[in-house]
């Protein structure tokens, strides 16, 4: 190739690109097809949740939580009830913390399998995807007989959960996570050992366990790293401390230990999934305290929630001056230091490997601009 | 978090809010010293940066940066700085992640970070007048912001 072929090429991909699942811009320059620099802007997206809640009561400002991350809704409104309830003392009753538990964990392999499906479709495997989303699909549709809805779904409440699950419901859930692990299982045969696919990911879009640490990765992409940090077993929340589960990690930081991470999460969600049903089936009890969300008083103070989500550490700050609307919400997401380490992570890539290192990192868009 | 150490070597206070949620208070002066004097003493190793919380007071912004520990603790270091002189020193060099958050609180607190390598606007776009996240903004009609 001659000199002048290798001169720098600044080339803009975004705001609109089906691989970017979302509305996100990168400014990169090329040598070749060697990326030299990356710049993702960021905001396309920017809806303004943190002053939204300055305007809203305590219990206006719960249903538009979900749609921070519309792929993870339960999330969100646990970490905002995780913070109220801290904040007014509201005690929540055991059987409202299982099913917690369980809906967010169902929430965790939908969002998993959505990652998987279009993960792969953006390295140019279009199979995966319709087994991914006919698996997702049973996740939603027994969110939507639970809630009423399929992703924004405002079914937990300051106190506990909105109304109780019932026997049926119990039987569905159970029937299929006894599918599931087959499923994964084909998964795994068409995917994980896959020589296309392992030659393709391996060895690219290495993170260091500093860097991740300096760059606040948390999550997924951070156990890929190596470093066994997960909110549930460090901070148990809920009833994690309770129930039988593992942690699961990855030695190399590249983008297949990020593919190897979630997919052993996806069995771990299973076996929660499980072990809170066995629970809901052959115990009772209140779900709801008995609180009037509507006029709930929350008393001066502040608190921050921690909550593991499937895209790194979700952290909610709630600060209360005694009024009826929060004084300060601020919303800490796992997207938002993904979309920062990608030019780390891009620097001396070759261009056609940035949606594999890009879709990796599982970063949604709505999350990052909040 | 065990502050005793700290105290030795700076001038540090423990302030408690309403509902006894810890925070420890430095002046804005020593503060890039206290985070990588934590960050790099084992009896803290607080490896990580969740993220930074602005919050306007009325005649102060406080701020409050969210650490974590390798074992899972969490530590709040809080900075208060005046209204009217609303800059305080950048925290990259000790934390990268920290650019990101310094970026949004200026975006939309207008609080200015001495050193950081390039702060700008980055959820807001270029040109949008005013600082939403300030108690006084008045929320114009966006058409009105746009057009000026």
């Amino acid at each position: 190739m001659s000199e002048q072929a290798l001169t720098r090429m600044k080339i803009n991909i975004g705001p609109q690109h089906p691989a970017t699942h979302g509305v996100l811009r990168l400014v990169l320059e090329l040598e070749g097809e060697v990326i030299k620099s990356c710049e993702p802007v960021i905001g396309y997206l920017h809806r303004g949740m943190e002053k939204m809640a300055e305007n809203r009561t305590y219990l206006q400002y719960l249903p538009t939580v979900d749609r921070i991350d519309y792929l993870s809704g339960f999330f969100n409104s646990f970490a905002y009830c995780d913070a109220v309830e801290n904040l007014a003392n509201i005690e929540v009753s055991e059987r409202s913390k299982y099913i917690r538990v369980l809906t967010l964990e169902m929430n965790r392999l939908a969002s998993h399998l959505l990652w998987l499906g279009t993960y792969l479709l953006d390295m140019g495997a279009t199979t995966p995807l319709f087994y991914t989303f006919r698996d997702r699909e049973e996740i939603l549709t027994m969110f939507e007989k639970l809630t009423g809805q399929r992703l924004m779904y405002n079914y937990y409440t300051f106190g506990g959960v909105r109304h109780d699950v019932d026997s049926d419901w119990l039987d569905f859930v159970l029937d299929f996570v006894k599918r599931m692990p087959r499923k994964i299982k084909d998964y795994e045969n068409i995917i994980t050992k896959n020589p296309i696919f392992v030659t393709r990911a391996e060895n690219i879009g290495v993170l260091s366990k500093n860097a991740a640490l300096q760059y606040s990765i948390t999550g997924p992409n951070l156990r890929a790293c190596g470093i066994d940090f997960d909110y549930r077993k460090k901070m148990p929340y809920l009833i994690y401390d309770k129930i039988d589960f593992e942690s699961k990690i990855a030695e190399n930081g590249d983008t297949y230990a990020r593919y190897k991470v979630r997919i052993a999460e996806m069995k771990e969600c299973l076996k929660i999934i499980e072990q809170c049903v066995d629970w809901l089936k052959t115990n009772s009890g209140n779900v709801l305290t008995n609180i009037k969300p509507a006029t709930l008083k929350v008393p001066a103070g502040e608190h921050i929630s921690y909550i593991e989500a499937p895209r790194g550490l979700c952290s909610c700050y709630v600060k209360s001056d005694g009024s009826a609307n929060p004084y300060r919400v601020k919303w800490r997401t796992g997207s938002y230091y993904s979309v920062q380490v990608l030019p780390k992570l891009l620097e001396g890539a070759m261009y056609p490997d940035l949606m594999a290192i890009f879709g990796s990192l599982d970063v949604i868009l709505p999350e990052v601009d909040r | 978090m065990n502050i005793d150490l700290l105290k030795e070597k700076f001038d540090v206070e423990l302030v408690k809010s309403e509902n006894s949620f810890e925070k420890i208070r430095v002046n804005k002066n020593i503060l890039c010293d206290v985070l990588s004097y934590i960050r790099n003493n084992p009896e803290y190793d607080f490896e990580r940066l969740n993220t930074i919380i602005a919050v306007d007071l009325g005649d102060s912004f406080e701020l409050i940066y969210d650490l974590c520990s390798k074992d899972g603790n969490s530590g709040r270091v809080s900075v208060v700085i005046d209204r009217n002189s609303a800059s305080l020193p950048s925290v990259v060099d000790v934390y990268k992640s920290a650019y990101y958050d310094e970026c949004e609180i200026f975006d939309l607190f207008g609080i200015k970070f001495e050193n950081n390598p390039d702060l700008k606007r980055l959820l807001l776009p270029e040109g949008w007048i005013g600082y939403p996240l300030r108690k006084d903004y008045v929320q114009n009609d966006e058409r009105l912001v746009w057009n000026k």
